[in-house]
């Protein structure tokens, strides 16, 4: 399909030195991505094996591909990266590079240090529609929902109505609406600028008719559920494609069944449409509770003996409720934040926030080395109820994802200006910020919506006066409300028209057309063609994964690996020994992340002494190790009495991040 | 708030320790005798025993009943419901329905017995109380006795105590060994009670009260003590130095629902995803298809409740209209259990994540209650009928009083059946210890004989409520001739119940579709609702008139007009997914 996108591309665009393997001449469509696993799958027994998952509302197959060293053991000892491929459906770049990375890890033998399960699509029901003769961007998947809770079901859709083959949008000429043509581009809308007496002259909406004569246009489309939200962290109760409950589609509830039933799995990518490997989780939502600053409930603070009023750290609260808890039980945070009703984490763990930002610049350089064109728009954040959130928050283990393709970001026009932005001022001396001069600071002010009464001068003095600084400066403007840009055209609008212009020949927009509408009247239509933010022509995708792609073995290379490194027998005399043991993390990634600690959800390491030979004085024959920062070492102690011989082994078992064992000689 | 205090002490107690009995000991295996209709109520059904009930009531009952098998647990248990429905007076997704389960939580076993009681009065009233009769007649019921079958197999049949086979089976590694419940509480004495454990001891902090020799005391400061206590029944299985830290579970099939659900390090036992359970979904699934269901009541033990959501403060409070309508089915409810309270889950008695009613509640619009059934308070021996006032706090009761006269209800009422005294035993980690305390059936339930009044008492609640689903009648205001053919058709729509013929919550998250009010044959040239009666106003709705969408509030009425163009007569039909359906000729002329 999409036979108007072969074209030549700039290869600074498209670059990268990654070989065009590909054998599809298009984008797989659900049923090609079930053939292609099942045959990578049969012609790869000894090391690839084909899981159905379910079938979708709308009966297409879900599958998903194991490729390792064990697939035929049941008992696996290999740590498992798993894959979520078109999150959304809406993606079929992404499903694409999941075929992509199946081939790279079946031709080489190295990758089979991990168990590698590959979902190349999670809403077929919504990628199979990028292949019907109409297209529109619709991420619910075929289970029938009542969008418009009215008499029927399905009923209102979008239509083509100029049959080019595509749902764009329709400008209706409107004195109550809230667009006007954009001087710097006709193409472009704007919303008009009220606030300088200019009026509106349209209103914007999808292209179609009322099917159902309700008054209302394509108010409820064929399909329903969104799999890319309808996962359990921050799941949008009551929002449109959401689904009845978390899980309630069944690929999504098998999706968790599966993950669940695999406590080998030591990290999450997602193949969509955020990327996790370049940005950073979101942070910033309210709610996460502050473990530094805990308010106990009144009754907590009298069964406790707490102060009344008084904030208490999570630390502080454990050495409170131990005492209250049987022998042997060891309260856990995780424990008594649910005691507490603390409610659940909703932002990044800051300790974990620390690598993902130091990878992610690791990623750019990576990327600008490769010759990658990294000025591009930025990726979508991960939505509530995603797969990413629900990854990170739920299964507590490092979760990144890629997108693989955005637009390039438009040229920007010289503007006139301060040329400093906030995050820059943070990091200024005070000396910096004098030494910018009154021009550029009145400037910065003025740019950033800063009262009227701040002026440079004011500012200098008390930064010199030392009343404050550029940090606490940066600090209040970041609470300032931002200025306004509504009235200027759609930045990603404006990066499209550049990029279909200059690589599409101008086909990734379609220019307004006047159309005569059966209940609207003379209206006209146009806008983005249909995927073309995130989806490049099928000439370019193999280019832009071989580029990206192989980031992915960086990463999982620095997934924890534990090992015992040394042990220390001290004879205390009658063959009774103080037993030391020091277990390393040999890689950069914690074991767990800081929101696997918390969560208590990744599946635990123990150190296992063989106790033949040996008696246990103090400590445990199984001792669970809760916790090993990246590249960090730990040490475990033990009484022990040896009963006969002259050795014991320990053994080292987790099943993310490894098994090892080592003999003990006494 | 002793019952809610206790309650809140048993689930923190739970919290520690996941203790239910994996060995299961001789002849705990029940060979059942038939069960025949009119069913027992002074015994306590064990999972088989209910399914023959189920079973049994179908059979005597065969017009007004079906077992419907709903799904299976994880050991693959039956899940059965009984349906009833008089088919002479309509289908029943046609009619509002009426929810009551039982037994979610293993170990709460007389809820069983509430579910079964309150299908057989129905049934067995059927045709002979015009008031039981009525209800049959206009409503449909749907009675799941046992929503965690596999808790009940192992609470009734294998070693248990009062708090253990809550959970579901799902496996878990409670203390984070590596090895998934392989330490769990045994039944060592074989007598199917999970019981507690004693130690003599010297230096314990324990000594046999002076008033009643099968209780303890904890000594003073400088006094000298008898016992130490082991905790409960059990050994060390896995050699770790923890007995009991370990058992099958946990996952509280209560917690697993997928409204507002947390995971477990928020919400202790929610399990790993909603609907984790198979039986749970199941159930859920079961409901789904059931859209006409618009009262649940699920019951529990213990502590005299009749509990509303929400479960926790992270969601709003409930519709304020809504509310009122709980009001009055919940205060109905507290007077017809003497000493149980109307409560509102989070606010008085602690805070739940991923329940069931929350989950009824705001995913199905169905008014829906908990009811925890019983009360310790109910065991007296006493002249005089007083409330028992029972302080509790983290240390103990000052004394035993309350223990020495629940001991004497014991001796003198249940014959000796609650408690099982202190009794040598030989431990293979302990040496010589003693096991004894209140046994599996007793504290959170009744004894047998005062199963039925409890049972009726809260089917009768039930009942109410029942009695209270949207009644929603379709009169004929009046047909006035405007010009040549054109005609004004009011027509008004009157419940007269309590309950809206559905939720405001339903309305206002648009959870499912309103009710419909459509003009069938003939020219609707306008339509809409009379939003003043007395004024003549009408709000005309601008498209499709002769379809409209709308509620029924509880005792309420909604009035519509119609301009029909048109001769002869039309139909005017109004169909509600919980409020049944009306249809009227309308002549016009």
């Amino acid at each position: 399909m999409i036979k108007l996108y072969r074209f030549v591309f700039f290869a600074f665009l498209f670059s990268g030195l990654g070989m065009f393997m590909t054998r599809a001449q298009e984008y797989y469509t659900p049923k090609q991505l079930v053939a292609e696993f099942e045959s990578l799958s049969k012609a790869n027994a000894s090391k690839a094996k084909l899981h159905s998952l379910t079938r979708s509302p709308g009966g297409n197959q879900l599958v998903i591909l194991e490729i390792g060293s064990e697939v035929n053991q049941t008992e696996k000892k290999n740590p498992a990266i798993f894959i979520t491929a078109n999150p959304e459906g809406i993606n079929p770049l992404s499903s694409h590079a999941s075929v992509v990375l199946a081939r790279m890890l079946l031709k080489d033998d190295k990758h089979l240090q991990y168990t590698w399960y590959i979902l190349p699509v999670l809403n077929p029901d919504a990628l199979a529609r990028y292949f019907e003769p109409v297209k529109w961007e619709n991420p619910r998947n075929a289970m029938t929902v009542n969008d418009d809770q009215d008499d029927a079901v399905d009923e209102d859709g979008p239509n083509d109505l100029n049959r080019d083959g595509w749902i764009t949008d329709i400008r209706i000429p409107d004195p109550l609406g809230a667009w006007v043509v954009d001087e710097t581009d006709p193409r472009l809308m704007r919303r008009a600028d009220r606030t300088k007496g200019e009026k509106g002259k349209f209103r914007i909406q999808l292209e179609g008719t009322d099917d159902d004569g309700d008054g209302q246009y394509n108010e409820d489309p064929p399909g329903g559920v969104n799999t890319g939200i309808n996962f359990p962290h921050l799941f949008p109760s009551f929002s449109p494609m959401a689904g009845q409950w978390p899980g309630s589609t069944p690929e999504v509830h098998h999706l968790m069944r599966f993950v669940f039933s695999r406590r080998e799995i030591a990290a999450t990518f997602t193949f969509g449409s955020t990327n996790l490997c370049l940005v950073p989780p979101e942070g910033g939502r309210r709610g996460s509770v502050d473990l530094d600053n805990i308010t106990l409930p009144d009754n907590i603070v009298e069964m406790f003996g707490a102060e009344k009023g008084k904030k208490y750290s999570m630390d502080e609260i454990i050495e409170m409720a131990q005492p209250m808890v049987p022998a042997g039980v060891e309260l856990t945070p995780a424990m008594v934040a649910s005691f507490l009703g603390l409610g659940g984490v909703v932002n990044p763990l800051p300790e974990d926030l620390a690598w993902y930002k130091e990878l992610s610049e690791q990623y750019l350089e990576y990327l600008k080395k490769s010759g990658f064109e990294t000025n591009r728009l930025d990726p979508e954040k991960a939505k509530d109820g995603s797969f990413e959130l629900w990854s990170y928050y739920h299964l507590g283990v490092p979760t990144f994802s890629f997108n693989f393709f955005t637009l390039p970001k438009p040229k920007e026009e010289k503007k006139e200006g301060s040329g400093i932005s906030i995050e820059q001022l943070e990091t200024m001396s005070a000396e910096e910020f004098v030494a910018l001069g009154e021009e550029k600071i009145n400037a910065f002010l003025k740019e950033n919506n800063a009262p009227e009464q701040f002026k440079a001068q004011q500012v200098i003095a008390m930064v010199k006066g030392g009343q404050t600084n550029p940090r606490q400066m940066a600090g209040m403007m970041k609470s300032m409300p931002k200025p306004q840009k509504a009235t200027e055209a759609d930045p990603k609008m404006k990066a499209l028209l550049e990029y279909s212009d200059k690589y599409l020949e101008g086909k990734g927009f379609v220019n307004w057309q006047t159309f005569k509408h059966p209940t609207l009247g003379s209206v006209e239509i146009g806008g983005a063609v249909p995927y073309v933010f995130s989806t490049p022509p099928f000439s370019a995708a193999d280019s832009l994964i071989n580029t990206q792609l192989p980031w992915i073995f960086t990463l999982t290379g620095k997934l924890p690996k534990l090992v015992i490194r040394d042990f220390k027998a001290k004879d205390l005399g009658a063959g009774v020994y103080a037993l030391d043991i020091w277990v390393e993390n040999v890689n950069y990634l914690p074991f767990p992340t800081a929101m696997g600690k918390r969560n208590n959800q990744p599946a635990p390491a123990v150190l296992l002494l063989e106790s033949e030979n040996l008696e246990i004085l103090q400590g445990l024959k199984r001792t669970p190790i809760r916790s090993v920062e990246g590249l960090q070492t730990i040490k475990l102690s033990w009484v022990v009495r040896l009963t006969k011989g002259k050795s014991v082994l320990a053994k080292l078992e987790s099943k993310t991040a490894g098994y090892d064992d080592k003999e003990i000689v006494f | 708030m002793f019952h809610v205090a206790n309650k809140k002490r048993l689930i923190h107690k739970h919290m520690k320790k996941y203790i239910i009995a994996t060995i299961l000991i001789g002849l705990s295996f029940v060979l059942t005798a038939q069960i025949t209709v009119p069913l027992r109520y002074d015994k306590y059904h064990t999972y088989s025993e209910t399914n023959e009930a189920i079973h049994a009531l179908n059979k005597a009952y065969p017009a007004l009943t079906k077992a419907v098998l709903v799904g299976r647990s994880e050991e693959n248990r039956d899940i059965w419901a009984l349906e009833i429905n008089n088919p002479k007076t309509g289908k029943s997704e046609d009619k509002p329905g009426v929810y009551v389960d039982g037994n979610i939580h293993g170990n709460e076993i007389q809820s069983t017995e509430v579910a079964l009681y309150f299908a057989e009065y129905l049934l067995k009233n059927h045709g002979k109380n015009p008031e039981i009769t009525k209800t049959v007649d206009r409503n449909a019921f749907y009675v799941i006795p046992i929503v965690n079958p596999d808790g009940k197999y192992h609470f009734m049949e294998g070693g248990s105590s009062m708090n253990d086979n809550r959970g579901l089976r799902i496996p878990r590694d409670d203390d984070k060994d590596g090895l998934f419940d392989e330490d769990g509480p045994n039944d060592l004495d074989g007598d199917g009670n999970i019981s507690q454990m004693r130690i003599r001891d010297p230096h314990g902090r324990f000594k046999t009260d002076p008033n009643e020799p099968r209780l303890m005391i904890r000594v003073k400061e400088g006094e000298q003590g008898e016992w130490t206590l082991l905790g409960s029944e059990g050994f060390d299985m896995d050699g770790d130095g923890q007995v009991n830290e370990d058992g099958p579970g946990y996952v509280d099939p209560n917690r697993n629902w997928g409204s507002n659900w947390q995971p477990d390090y928020v919400q202790r036992g929610s399990g790993n995803f909603p609907f984790e359970g198979v039986g749970l979904k199941a159930i859920a699934e079961y409901i789904q298809q059931r859209p006409n269901i618009i009262v649940v009541f699920a019951f529990h033990n213990y502590g005299g409740m009749f509990l509303r959501g929400p479960g926790n403060k992270d969601q709003p409070p409930y519709n304020p209209m809504d509310i009122s309508v709980y009001d009055v089915l919940g205060q109905h409810a507290e007077k017809m259990v003497p000493g149980y309270r109307y409560l509102i889950s989070w606010q008085d008695l602690y805070i739940t994540y991923g329940d069931f009613t929350d989950f009824t509640h705001n995913v199905f619009g169905a008014y829906s209650f908990v009811g925890e059934l019983y009360m310790t308070s109910e065991e007296t021996y006493s002249k005089e009928i007083k409330p028992v006032e029972e302080g509790w706090s983290w240390t103990g009761p000052a004394n035993n009083d309350r223990e020495i006269e629940r001991l004497k209800f014991n001796d003198r009422l249940a014959h000796g059946t609650l408690y099982k005294d202190w009794t040598p035993f030989r431990h293979p980690q302990y040496g010589d210890i003693e096991i004894g305390g209140w046994i599996k059936f007793s504290t959170r339930m009744p004894p047998p004989f005062m199963v039925q009044e409890m049972a009726h008492r809260n089917a009768a609640a039930v009942i109410y409520a029942a009695s209270q689903t949207p009644d929603v009648e379709m009169e004929l205001m009046g047909v006035s001739k405007l010009n040549g053919k054109l005609y004004q058709v009011d027509v008004r729509l009157k419940n007269k119940n309590a309950i809206p013929s559905m939720s405001y919550h339903a309305v206002q998250k648009k959870i499912y579709p309103r009710d419909i009010l459509r003009v069938q044959r003939g020219n609707v040239v306008a339509g809409g609702e009379i939003t003043n009666r007395f004024n003549n106003k009408v709000n005309y709705k601008t498209h499709k008139p002769e379809v409209q969408f709308l509620q029924v509030q509880g005792y309420g009425v909604s009035e519509f007009r119609f301009l029909v163009e048109g001769s002869g007569s039309i139909d005017l039909t109004y169909e509600s997914i919980k409020a049944g359906k009306q249809s009227l000729k309308v002549n016009l002329k």
